[in-house]
């Protein structure tokens, strides 16, 4: 059992009619024995600093998608965290109440901005992580993105929440430091391309229970990512915990299912 | 039969490799079912003299047929042509050139020269590209991948050449797909979702081969791309080993 904790769902103008796109996803995940996934929506469909109606379609089609097949699908829901504080409540707890398990954050706002409070509040309340970009960037960094170290900031700053910094290869052994002491942070295992070592040295570091599978399919390949956990030196008990166990429990599956 | 094109031994100051020796290396591509890998000097990149790398690295994968040297080539230095005749006539199949890491052109007069008495001798001409993601690099070293403008005019200036790019993205590979219909193209920086698949949509199955870019990238991860691959077993077979063959015999359709 294998569940894959960062995937988009890239579809296409009428996202809520895509499902084909769905199956066809669901087809290459299960083929390398990947059996669920976490839709964390198509975050970039209405551009950066999308507005409350952009957010909802996003959303929207990511409840669809999970409840149309909710053994093989779960769904973080996609917040702007620059939008006004009772939008953001009402549509986390909107999506919550329809079967969301978390929120995902991109680069609309940077982590050490004190306007994440409104955003971070909501998700303490209602007891769903926030799984949250993250890149040490030399090159082509975004104009509010996060690094490793805002994630830092952000998880002292609201030590009730709990939060899974995505890209830990793009993070790396720098970024892994910065969060390692962040009991509330968990990291994923996307990020660039496959480099070696760095899946080991953030089980190291942090331990196997705050490292969690995540491809960032589509722009990534699940086969590809999969082999970086799989290729890993790891512990089989370990690997069973990224692959599986820690997003088992984030997700609050039954036996892998919902 | 698994023939990996791009795989390096050595050091690199922003990455730690757990794969230090040749033993090493060797043991890692048996256990995965590698058959073959052409092995550079990950020093020889940085490195001024890099004929004493690649006589280092030359010593230590001695007793290790698996794996095949690929000496670096690096046309700024006045005794290039020395190495070539050298490592020419120890049997060597490919060479590899850094461009950007070496500060020249690919399209300069003294790189077609290269390009040619590479060709001449039969040999294989490896350009890398990138070594890294550019986006994660160390900041005060920052080197920009090599253009595919810049790969498609080598392979214009001199047709003889039996090219493969290294590690380039999935957009500059069908890009060189259409610019430079000769040349081929690594997977081990090429990702989308079912990779394989998706890429031969874009770029014929006779003009990818396979690469690990082991040890900076996991090998169990690239060697996935084409495990998982739901592609006929011809244009597999394709991509791990017989266009590499077919790159020692020219005159073998590539399309």
């Amino acid at each position: 059992m294998i569940i894959d904790l960062h995937v988009h769902h890239c579809l296409s103008a009428e996202p809520r009619t895509d499902f084909a796109a769905m199956e066809r996803l669901k087809r290459v995940a299960k083929a390398v024995g990947i059996s669920h996934v976490c839709l964390l929506g198509n975050v970039f469909r209405y551009g950066i600093r999308a507005s409350r109606e952009g957010i909802r379609k996003i959303n929207d089609s990511t409840i669809a998608l999970v409840r149309r097949d909710p053994g093989f699908v779960s769904g973080f829901c996609f917040i702007n965290p620059t939008l006004p504080r009772a939008v953001i409540r009402e549509e986390v707890q909107r999506c919550v109440r329809a079967g969301l398990s978390g929120v995902k954050l991109e680069i609309d706002l940077n982590a050490r901005d004190r306007r994440m409070r409104h955003l971070m509040e909501a998700a303490a309340d209602l007891d769903v992580p926030v799984l949250h970009h993250a890149w040490y960037k030399s090159h082509e960094k975004y104009p509010h993105e996060s690094d490793p170290s805002d994630i830092a900031d952000l998880a002292r700053r609201f030590p009730a929440c709990r939060i899974i910094m995505a890209h830990v290869v793009a993070a790396g052994v720098r970024g892994v430091l910065d969060v390692a002491e962040c009991k509330n942070v968990m990291v994923d295992t996307s990020g660039s391309q496959p480099v070696a070592g760095m899946v080991e040295y953030a089980v190291r570091m942090l331990g196997a229970d705050r490292v969690v599978f995540g491809s960032d399919v589509c722009g990534r390949d699940f086969s590809c990512q999969l082999g970086k956990v799989l290729g890993a030196e790891l512990k089989a008990s370990d690997r069973r915990k990224v692959l599986y166990d820690n997003a088992r429990k984030v997700l609050k599956l039954e036996g892998g299912k919902r | 039969m698994i023939i990996d094109v791009n795989a390096s031994l050595g050091n690199w100051p922003f990455q730690r490799f757990a794969l230090r020796t040749a033993g090493q290396l060797d043991r890692h591509f048996a256990g995965l079912g590698i058959d073959q890998a052409w092995v550079s000097s990950a020093d020889a990149i940085l490195c001024p003299d890099i004929d004493a790398c690649d006589e280092e690295l030359a010593k230590h994968l001695r007793t290790y047929p698996r794996l095949r040297m690929v000496p670096t080539i690096n046309p700024v230095l006045a005794n290039w042509a020395k190495s070539l005749d050298k490592w020419a006539g120890r049997g060597v199949h490919a060479v590899k050139v850094y461009p950007n890491y070496h500060q020249y052109s690919l399209s300069s007069p003294m790189m077609c020269e290269v390009a040619r008495q590479v060709a001449s001798r039969r040999m294989v001409l490896q350009v890398q590209m990138r070594v890294e993601d550019e986006r994660g690099m160390y900041a005060p070293l920052r080197i920009s991948g090599v253009s595919v403008e810049d790969v498609a005019k080598l392979a214009q200036n001199v047709p003889e050449a039996a090219i493969i790019a290294l590690c380039p993205y999935y957009r500059e590979a069908v890009q060189l797909a259409a610019k430079a219909p000769k040349v081929m193209v690594d997977l081990s920086f090429i990702e989308a979702c079912d990779t394989v698949k998706t890429l031969l949509r874009d770029v014929p199955a006779g003009r990818v081969v396979f690469g690990s870019h082991t040890p900076f990238l996991c090998t169990r991860a690239e060697l996935m791309k084409i495990e998982a691959a739901k592609v006929t077993q011809r244009e597999l077979r394709r991509i791990r080993e017989a266009n590499v063959r077919s790159l020692f015999s020219l005159s073998v359709d590539t399309k």
